[in-house]
């Protein structure tokens, strides 16, 4: 079958027209009246066009055919035609210079309706308008570029950001907006678009910087999203938030972090920040000083590696307590890369995470030389009052103490004597002198015992702390003080609550001058009662977790109102006291982490009680 | 050294058991007759008390004190002479010996020479 153009034409929904240069219809096709619903007749009326274009369009249509008609270049012309029904259609006429049989100029074209193509475009058009409006009230910066970048529109607020007018950069790329060393990204975020058309939006919330009129640069959050423009064309939305408040914030936030480092840097303390993993996150200058390190050179080493497995094991129960949530504290001793030991306080605090969870730990560590010096030199300062008043107290005792050697050297020298006689004699009673020498060596052992406690007592050595038998201290302070009993006519009983009584742990010297010193006060009130009554009786008994030594005497008793003043310094019942004794002895119980106090017995004399912890 | 001759026995009262019996060996060695007792007690309450020549006492000892001593050797045998020692440092001592009647003191320790004149001094014997 062979191609008939003209029945091929036909079929198709076009109007065929032939006009004359007047623009006066000389032929219609007979779609004319089907499509357009216009008699064939009324086509070739001369007022055709004016009756039915709508008039807005008529001048638009007279000048395209005009020139279509001067020019001889087809064009395509959009107007709207009155439909005889009363309803307005769009019409598309495609026309082009023709000439006649008699050579007379015409055109020659088609009509065709497209009143549904133009309902689109309009909409389209409105939605661009939309748009258009949206861009404007939108309260961030926008520009509307095409998709190759040109700048199509943009906002007040865009033009303010950008310091730029919307007429001098429209047309022009956005790259002018666009510093430098980011003028790839754009095709890279459209390429990555065109791969995967489905997402909605270019980009959302990026990072980006753009460049404004004075050259400077300014942070941004950029967002694009692909819009579709009224002539089909796709398009870039893009939404520019000013993240120079946000940074500023950042910046504060840097900057407050900052301070908190100084502040760490200032505080006289090592600190320093671990993760879970005891990985170093931040340790402040004095931190990575005392381990001869670089601040830098610190963060992300293990905490194991830097204070040594010695101190890390010391501090296991600390760090599994602060990773369970507990701020922990101890006392400990650390060494430098010098080999310099420091005594510590250190403090392990929990860092926790937004919802609450442990992230990790502060380390705060106190370098506490000089209060441990502090602390030492008041222990030294007592200690050495107590050595002071131990050396009273012999003072005191020197008439007794002289009877404890005086007894023995009288019978060494006795004996000596009698031996130097013995030997003289004729025969020489051999067996004489070796027992009067087997005496005298009594005898000197005898002085040796009186010495040794003479010694002990006045001694300034080291503080001792070992497990002391409070029994045992004080048989020895009652034999020590054996003349002085004599002497005072008194009688000193010692009873115990047990076979056994626990020990305590202290200094036995300085212990042994708290006995003493006890004895010596109640013997004296003692000897103060009728020689008949006169007695003193030490009792060593456990109370819970305390040893007890009360020392009771049938003296006088104490001033019912101002018990408390015996133990202030200088302050004795006794005539000949320095008022020193029960001061000492009250520093002396305390440092031991006892108590000591004073009271009246039921039976009449005063009790004084010393309690210390059984250890 | 001519020997001290009394006609009897000298006692010797102190607590400490290795002054009375140091002190009784030098005598012993010098010819003296010697008993000694651990306490003024136990002598007061001996017949030696009427026996014996002099009497060497200890001033610090339980119980009875050495003046508390001389003081019932006083009311019970006026004429026996006394020795009064002391191991204590006493400044007084010489004068409280005197005032309570002993005839003689001693400081120990003491040199048997000492000794000896104190018991020559309290009795009035002639070596």
């Amino acid at each position: 079958m062979t191609f008939d153009p003209a029945a091929f034409l036909a079929t198709a929904p076009l109007v065929p027209v032939e006009l004359g240069a007047d623009g006066v219809v000389h032929h219609v096709g007979a779609q004319g009246e089907e499509l357009l619903g216009v008699d064939a007749a009324d086509w070739l009326e001369p007022d055709f066009w004016t009756t039915h274009i709508v008039p807005d369009d008529q001048s638009m249509v007279g000048d395209a055919r005009a020139a279509v008609a001067r020019e001889g270049l087809p064009r395509t012309i959009d107007y709207r035609f009155e439909h005889p029904d009363g309803r307005v259609v769009w019409v598309c006429e495609s026309i082009g210079r023709g000439e006649r049989p008699d050579g007379s100029v015409c055109l020659r074209g088609y009509l065709m309706e497209v009143t549904d193509r133009k309902r689109q475009e309009v909409a389209l058009w409105k939605s661009e308008e939309r748009l258009r409006a949206l861009l404007r009230s939108a309260p961030d910066a926008m520009v509307l570029t095409d998709f190759e970048g040109r700048i199509l529109d943009m906002n007040d607020q865009a033009e303010a950001l950008l310091e730029y007018r919307l007429s001098d950069v429209v047309g022009s790329s956005i790259d002018h907006l666009t510093p430098e060393r980011l003028r790839s990204r754009i095709p890279e975020l459209r390429a990555a678009f065109d791969r995967d058309p489905r997402r909605r939006s270019l980009i959302d919330g990026h990072s980006f910087a753009i460049e404004r009129s004075d050259g400077t640069e300014m942070p941004v959050e950029l967002s694009m999203s692909i819009v579709t423009g009224a002539d089909d064309s796709r398009q870039l939305l893009c939404s520019l938030r000013d993240l120079t408040a946000r940074r500023r914030v950042e910046a504060q936030l840097r900057s407050s972090e900052q301070r908190l480092r100084e502040m760490a840097n200032v505080v006289p303390a090592m600190v320093c920040s671990v993760d879970t993993e005891h990985r170093y996150r931040f340790v402040n200058d004095a931190y990575a000083a005392w381990h001869g390190r670089e601040r830098h050179q610190m963060v992300g080493r293990l905490l194991r590696e830097v204070v040594g497995e010695k101190l890390f094991a010391e501090m296991t129960t600390s760090i599994d307590a602060v990773l369970a949530g507990a701020a922990t504290h101890f006392r400990g001793e650390m060494v430098n890369v010098g080999g310099r030991t420091i005594p510590v306080d250190v403090s392990l605090v929990p860092q926790h995470g937004e919802e609450g969870q442990v992230t990790g730990y502060f380390v705060v560590v106190f370098d506490v030389t000089t209060e441990v010096a502090a602390r030492e030199a008041d222990r030294r300062h007592r200690d050495e009052l107590a050595h002071v008043g131990r050396v009273a107290t012999m003072g005191e005792l020197a008439a007794s103490i002289a009877h404890e050697l005086n007894q023995p050297l009288s019978a060494i020298v006795a004996n000596a004597q009698a031996a130097h006689r013995l030997l003289g004699a004729i025969p020489p009673d051999l067996e004489e002198v070796g027992e009067a020498l087997a005496d005298i060596s009594t005898a000197g052992t005898q002085a040796g015992v009186v010495i040794a406690s003479i010694r002990d007592l006045l001694q300034r050595g080291e503080r001792r702390d070992e497990p002391v038998d409070l029994v045992f201290l004080a048989r020895e302070v009652i034999d020590f003080l054996h003349s002085e009993v004599v002497s005072r006519g008194v009688a000193v009983t010692i009873d115990r609550s047990a076979a056994t009584v626990p020990t305590v742990r202290g200094d036995p010297i300085q212990l042994k001058q708290v006995l003493l010193n006890l004895l010596m006060n109640a013997i004296e009130a003692a000897s103060r009662s009728p020689v008949t009554g006169r007695t003193v009786n030490v009792m060593v008994a456990a109370k819970g977790q305390e040893i007890e030594v009360a020392v009771i005497d049938t003296g006088p008793g104490l001033p019912k109102d101002d018990i408390e003043d015996l133990f202030a310094p200088f302050v004795s019942r006794r005539a000949d006291g320095l008022g020193m004794g029960l001061a000492i002895c009250r520093s002396i119980v305390e440092a031991h982490d006892g108590r000591l106090w004073g009271e009246n017995d039921p039976d009449g004399g005063a009790a004084f009680r010393v309690r210390l912890p059984v250890r | 050294m001519t020997p001290l001759s009394l006609r009897g026995p000298v006692a010797i009262v102190d607590d400490d058991p290795g002054v009375r019996k140091a002190l009784q060996r030098l005598l012993r060695v010098h010819g003296l007759d010697t008993v000694v007792h651990e306490s003024g007690m136990d002598f007061l309450q001996s017949p030696e008390l009427h026996e014996v020549e002099c009497l060497i006492l200890d001033m610090h000892m339980p119980g009875m004190s050495g003046v508390e001593v001389l003081e019932e050797v006083k009311v019970a045998a006026t004429k026996l002479p006394v020795v009064l020692m002391t191991g204590r440092y006493e400044v007084d001592f010489a004068q409280r010996s005197l005032d309570a009647g002993a005839s003689a003191f001693l400081r120990k320790p003491f040199e048997e020479s000492e000794l000896l004149r104190a018991i020559e001094t309290a009795t009035g014997a002639r070596r």
